[in-house]
Formats: structure tokens, sequence, C-alpha cells
């Protein structure tokens, strides 16, 4: 990559962080001076604006580790690797945040921190799958067997996904649906600062997959010129 | 000064060890044998509570993995230094 090239994506690169910055704040500030409080549940359901974008977010970062691993399949190369780990690095971070909010919500509205509801069971599952995949990149080394079988880990990983999205439709639970097919939907005000959410937390997924990419981009580079240096120094 | 407080809250330490020490104890059918929440009491789970920790738990995690990342990047970036030292020694003088 020449220099100016590198300068023009570290300039896109600090505009997406300061846009998803802005875009934060102005979502907090709606949501805590605008947003409507819920009935029956009271502030707690104000968890919901940053609950549901983090579980949507852990579906954009397996999909990225979906896309960097088969792709790492069809033609290896140590950006499509380094794609593939910045996707499932994501979505442990989503997952993670998905996995505390949600029971902090829980215990006010259900409770109870946990139930083994479907849906809570396979997002637990998923995360973990991920958490898998992390573990092994970080400490099994950086063998093409290694990068080999955790793209395929990658791949099936990602065959969870559809599961978590159609358990509440086919199996009974307690997780609440009100977007989408059943639900009875938001109120008109409890709309604008759920897709501003939305929009935030899709740059902060964006931004954190591309840095993560381009560290270990550079990570991988470093190792191959390493290589190539200890081949050739004197000692 | 000191003495004084040490031997009032000595004294109030050995009234509440052993003011009850002369009493019998309750009879088997005394004991609490269920718990039952106060009839109208407040709740014990605050909703404001749940909500800053779960907003401090989505922040706490962001900036843990932002943390992390920044020194793996620094980790790399002293590695490049080595390379570039190791590199401009080996080259010619």
């Amino acid at each position: 990559m020449g220099s100016s090239s590198r300068k023009v994506e570290d300039a896109l690169f600090y505009a997406l962080f300061a846009s998803t910055t802005l875009i934060i704040l102005v979502d907090i500030h709606w949501i805590f001076y605008y947003a409507p409080i819920e009935r029956t549940m009271g502030i707690v359901q104000k968890i919901f604006y940053f609950h549901v974008p983090s579980a949507y977010c852990m579906y954009l970062g397996a999909g990225a580790c979906f896309l960097g691993s088969v792709a790492y399949f069809v033609s290896p190369t140590d950006g499509r690797d380094a794609f593939a780990k910045a996707g499932a690095e994501t979505a442990v971070v989503f997952g993670i945040i998905m996995l505390i909010t949600g029971p902090l919500w829980g215990a006010k509205a259900w409770g109870r921190y946990w139930t083994w509801d479907p849906r809570l069971t396979t997002s637990l599952l998923s995360v973990l799958i991920y958490v898998a995949y992390v573990v092994l990149r970080n400490f099994a080394g950086d063998g093409d067997a290694e990068k080999r079988f955790a793209a395929a880990l990658g791949v099936l990983g990602a065959a969870n996904l559809p599961i978590i999205h159609y358990s509440v439709q086919k199996w009974a639970g307690q997780h609440p649906v009100v977007i989408g097919k059943g639900g009875g939907g938001l109120a008109p005000g409890m709309y604008p600062p759920f897709f501003i959410a939305l929009g935030a937390f899709t740059l902060l997924t964006v931004l954190l997959v591309w840095w993560r990419t381009r560290t270990e981009i550079s990570r991988a580079r470093l190792k191959h010129l390493e290589d190539d240096a200890l081949a050739v120094l004197p000692d | 000064m000191n003495s004084n407080a040490n031997a009032a809250t000595w004294e109030r330490l050995r009234e509440s060890l052993f003011a009850r020490a002369g009493e019998p104890a309750p009879e088997p059918g005394q004991r609490s044998t269920e718990f039952r929440p106060v009839e109208g009491g407040e709740e014990t789970l605050s909703g404001q509570t749940l909500l800053v920790e779960a907003y401090a738990a989505l922040w706490v995690v962001l900036f843990g993995y932002v943390l992390f990342s920044w020194r793996r990047q620094s980790r790399i970036n002293a590695r490049i230094d080595e390379l570039e030292k190791a590199l401009s020694r080996s080259g010619p003088k």
C-alpha cells in the first residue's frame, strides 16, 4: 500500500471515529432526555437501547468472521485471516456486553438474572464458540494448520446464528419479541433513539473490525519481515 | 483520648456479645421456617441502579477491549523499532 493511500485510509478511519463518538453522544442524550419511560418496567427498559444493538453487533462480528474464514479457505491470505480474527474478537466483545446487560434487565423484568430460555441459551453458546476461537488464535500459535482449524470454527460457529434468531419463534420462552414478526412494536418515541443506537453500534463495529484487522495484518507482515531478517542478519 | 475511645468501643462490643447471654435459647418451634416478603414494601432491586450498572459494564468492556488492542499495537511498534535497529546495525557503515 502506498503512502498516499495509507494517509487516505487513516483520514477515513479518524473521520469514522469522530462520527461514531458524536452519534453515541447524541444517542445517550436522546435516550435519557427524550425517550419515554416504559409503563410496566420503568427506567430499566432503557437497557434495551444498547442490549439489542449489542446482540446485533455480535451477529455482525460473527458474520465478518464467517466471511473471512470462507475467504481464507478459498484463498489463504494474511488479510482474510486477520479479518476473520477481528470479527471473532468483536463478536466476543459485543456478546459479553449482551450477556451482562440482558441479565441486569431481566433481574427487574423477570425477577431473575438468568433463565435457560432458548434464545439466552443459544446466545451463550454462540459467545462461547467465539471465545473458543479467540483463545485458539491467541494460544495455539500462528501456523497454517491452526489458521485453517480456526477458519473451520469460524464457518461452523455461524451456523448457530440463525438458530438464535428463530429460537423465539420456534420454541416457547421468556425472551420478549417486540420488534419484527410477532412483536407489538415500540412506542413512537422509542424508535429514534433505537435506530440511532443501531447506527452508532454498527459504526463502532466497523471501527473495531477495521482497527483490529489492520493491527493483525501489520503483525503478520512484521513476522514475515523478522523471519527474512533472521535469515540475512549475522546474529 | 485514644484509650477512652478504645474503652468505649470495647464496652459496646462486650454489651452486644453478652447482653443476652443469660436468656434461654428459643424453642425449636419458634425458629423461622420460611421467608416472606413485606406486603406492599419497596422493591429491593432499583431499576436506576441496574441501568447504571448496565451502562458501566458496556463502557468497561469496550474500554477494556480498546486498551487490550492498544497494548498489542504498542508491542508491534516495539518489535518494529527493534527490527529497524537490528537492520541499521548490520547495514553499510
